[in-house]
């Protein structure tokens, strides 16, 4: 893969492999969940990038990977140009505040025992900010981007609601002024009204600082209205990855026409247009991945050879990949 | 009252039901006056964001709210000839089971863990119905095929941790159904699976309705799931019905300014990367009796009136009814919602 300059993040080959371990006393390795099995892609610098795919099969365990909470078992996690993967805990440390990550639970990534100020402060001292004046200062600057009252700054985690506790996490993450953002299902735990306010801070934020945002969720909607580009992911790999309207338009992978035939449409009257069959069965574990295409056992169009080779993800022209060789011929030709 | 009334009579009629329970804070007022019916071979949605009172309607119905705290002020739950909300416990324990039976999000609510799915499925049948041991052993295969599991024999002797999450979604539904119930109350069913097993178990609820006629209660807080399954839909906000009415007309012309603000703030209903609508500030503290109508705060339509008087319920027809007597006396128009312009979400 070549660096080119405006690329952010590159991903070369990434495997994040955990051991399934038997035995207590003299534990032995029985097997691999390959949670994040041979991922490779690039997100351009101001780009949101959407990753879509079924719970289990590795969006959060990538993003961990990419910013080094788990090391990867092999392959190349370069940050502008340079391989993390490489980098000791120390030298990690250091950059921490280029990346930073908002959860689908704010409740269990905050701190309960620390008020908003304290939780603030601590972030900006990871970009640099000591004087307290400037840090306080950073701290009234931060609630009002996340629209949060100033009054609340002494209050703790609880005190929130869901909405405003994800607020304080998203100004947590932006406190030390990151360039890249990983958000994994932000607002998955919300309610739709409260979901749009935060996807709006979400976009306000992204314009107004240039952020690079890599965007998980399982609901497709949102992935859609967000991100410029997506990847699709089943069973720890990249099937499908696309700019966002063409791979809604025209999906390509039996995965990825699947999964958007599956989401239900908040409009009656296209659902009528569009009764289909639900695809079978449920998606199989990591543990033991089917042979071939992992998706073979369910892919409504399925032949031999697909439990036999495992299709490597092809690009069918210059934006646009497919790891399906059926797919990719018939739009070839 | 036209339509469906003067065909046939409601499966289930609930007339003013007030819940409320006890907590430190003081008394939390839960549901507020909610009446609705349903009819036979009817899917009827209850949607709502979280904590508008969903689930404590229905478990009132099932005699599951825990006394104290809660407390079921007023009501009632007519279901055939029986009051559910006034009944003896026996009598409950006898329709619940049997006639009405209720799955919820989290299958593990109604599978024992330590229990093969083999007993736990048939045991419905043995009590309620006195079924031979052999012949439940075959209802119960029949009713794993008929919510699509596999190699049912198998399932039949193993434990619920055996199984994966959608399979043991199925299974619950399996359990559900075995005595086929008239009524099935379904919790949030599909909320913690993946959509393309989330549609899996959607058409079970869809085919099943169209194969045997039986009702079914369905509470959601999703607006794709009520528009794919839903006949009709009420619309629950701070523990009240505010808007009820034909799926397709909630969607395409909502009769309550807070079923529109909530339609108008989904991502496909906005151009890509717009700012989404949104609802202004937070739903109302149960912790006071309301007084006027409970989203009147958040409403771009509110006058003084609003806050005052009582948002009942007015039913403008049988099946299609609004709490803003201002959309009832034409003096407002939530002009048509536009439906989102591309079909594929
Ligand atoms: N620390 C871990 N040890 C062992 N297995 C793990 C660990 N973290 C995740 N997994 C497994 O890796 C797979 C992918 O998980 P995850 O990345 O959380 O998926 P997603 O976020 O897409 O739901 C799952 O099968 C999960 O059980
Ligand atoms: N056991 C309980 N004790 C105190 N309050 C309760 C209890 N159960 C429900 N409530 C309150 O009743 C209201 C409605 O809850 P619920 O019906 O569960 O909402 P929904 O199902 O619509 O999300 C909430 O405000 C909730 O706090
Ligand atoms: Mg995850
Ligand atoms: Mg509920």
């Amino acid at each position: 893969m070549n660096s080119s300059p405006e690329m952010l993040l590159e991903l070369d080959r990434v495997k994040t492999y955990f051991p399934v371990e038997r035995g207590l006393l003299f534990p032995s390795i029985t097997g691999w969940v390959k949670a994040v099995d041979d991922v490779s892609f690039s997100v351009r610098k101001g780009e949101v990038f959407g990753l879509v795919g079924e719970s289990g099969c590795g969006k959060s365990t990538l993003s961990r990977t990419i910013l080094q909470l788990v090391r990867p078992t092999s392959g190349a996690v370069r940050f502008r140009g340079c391989d993390l993967v490489t980098l000791s805990r120390k030298e990690l440390r250091s950059r921490r505040a280029d990346m930073q990550m908002i959860f689908q639970d704010p409740y269990a990534s905050l701190n309960p025992r620390m008020t908003v100020y304290d939780t603030l402060a601590e972030a900006s001292q990871i970009r640099g900010a000591t004087a307290a004046n400037s840090v306080s200062s950073d701290i009234r600057k931060l609630l009002d981007q996340v629209g949060l009252a100033q009054r609340h700054i002494r209050k703790y985690p609880h005190e929130f609601s869901g909405g405003q506790r994800q607020r304080i996490a998203i100004a947590r993450a932006i406190a030390t002024r990151p360039e890249l953002v990983i958000a994994d299902e932000p607002v998955s735990a919300l309610d739709v009204s409260v979901q749009a306010q935060i996807l709006n801070l979400i976009i306000n934020l992204c314009s107004e600082r240039n952020l690079t945002m890599i965007f998980i969720s399982h609901d497709l909607s949102v992935v859609r209205h967000l991100a410029d580009r997506i990847a699709v992911m089943y069973l720890g790999r990249i099937v499908e990855l696309g700019e966002t309207e063409t791979v809604f338009h025209d999906p390509l992978h039996p995965y990825t026409q699947c999964l958007i035939q599956a989401a239900p449409n908040p409009n009656p009257e296209m659902q009528e247009k569009r009764r289909y069959q639900a695809i079978q069965g449920d998606p199989p574990s990591p543990m033991n991945s089917p042979s071939g295409c992992a998706f073979h056992p369910r892919c409504p169009i399925a032949v031999d050879e697909c439990s036999v080779h495992r299709p490597e993800l092809q690009p069918l022209n210059p934006s646009r990949l497919v790891a399906c060789p059926r797919t990719a011929e018939a739009s070839a030709d | 009252m036209d339509l469906f009334s003067d065909r046939m009579k409601p499966l289930l009629q609930v007339e003013n039901l007030n819940v409320s329970f006890q907590t430190r804070k003081g008394r939390v007022y839960a549901v507020n006056g909610v009446s609705f019916q349903l009819y036979p071979g009817e899917i009827l949605g209850i949607v709502g964001e979280s904590g508008s009172g969903k689930s404590v309607t229905c478990y009132s119905l099932m005699g599951l709210i825990p006394n104290p705290p809660g407390r079921i002020d007023s009501g009632s739950a007519l279901f055939e000839e029986t009051d559910l909300l006034q009944c003896s416990s026996r009598v409950l324990r006898k329709i619940r089971g049997h006639h009405i039976s209720m799955i919820f999000q989290d299958p593990m609510t109604s599978l024992n863990p330590y229990m093969r799915i083999g007993p736990q499925l048939i045991e419905p049948l043995r009590i309620h119905l006195k079924t031979p041991r052999q012949e439940a052993q075959q209802q119960a295969i029949r009713a794993l095929n008929s919510v699509g599991i596999p190699e049912a024999s198998l399932r039949l002797r193993q434990f619920p941790h055996e199984l994966s999450g959608g399979m043991r979604q199925r299974v619950m539904m399996a359990m559900a159904l075995i005595t086929e119930p008239e009524l099935l109350i379904a919790d949030e069913p599909t909320t913690a699976l993946d959509v393309t097993v989330q549609a899996q178990i959607l058409e079970l609820i869809r085919h099943r309705k169209e194969k045997t006629g039986a009702s079914v209660l369905l509470i959601t807080h999703d607006l794709g799931v009520v528009a794919e399954v839903c006949d009709r839909v009420v619309v629950m906000y701070a523990g009240r019905i505010l808007e009820t009415g034909s799926t397709r007309d909630i969607f395409k012309s909502p009769r309550h300014p807070y079923t529109s603000a909530l339609q108008r703030s989904l991502p496909g209903r906005h151009r890509k990367g717009e700012l989404l609508k949104t609802i202004p500030g937070m739903p109302p503290d149960l912790l006071e009796p309301l007084c006027g109508c409970p989203f009147a705060d958040r409403c771009d339509y509110r006058v003084p009136e609003c806050s005052e008087i009582d948002g009942e319920l007015i039913l403008e027809s049988s099946d299609c009814g609004t709490a803003c007597p201002r959309v009832h006396r034409g003096e407002i128009s939530l002009n048509e919602v536009k439906q989102g312009g591309d079909s594929s979400l």
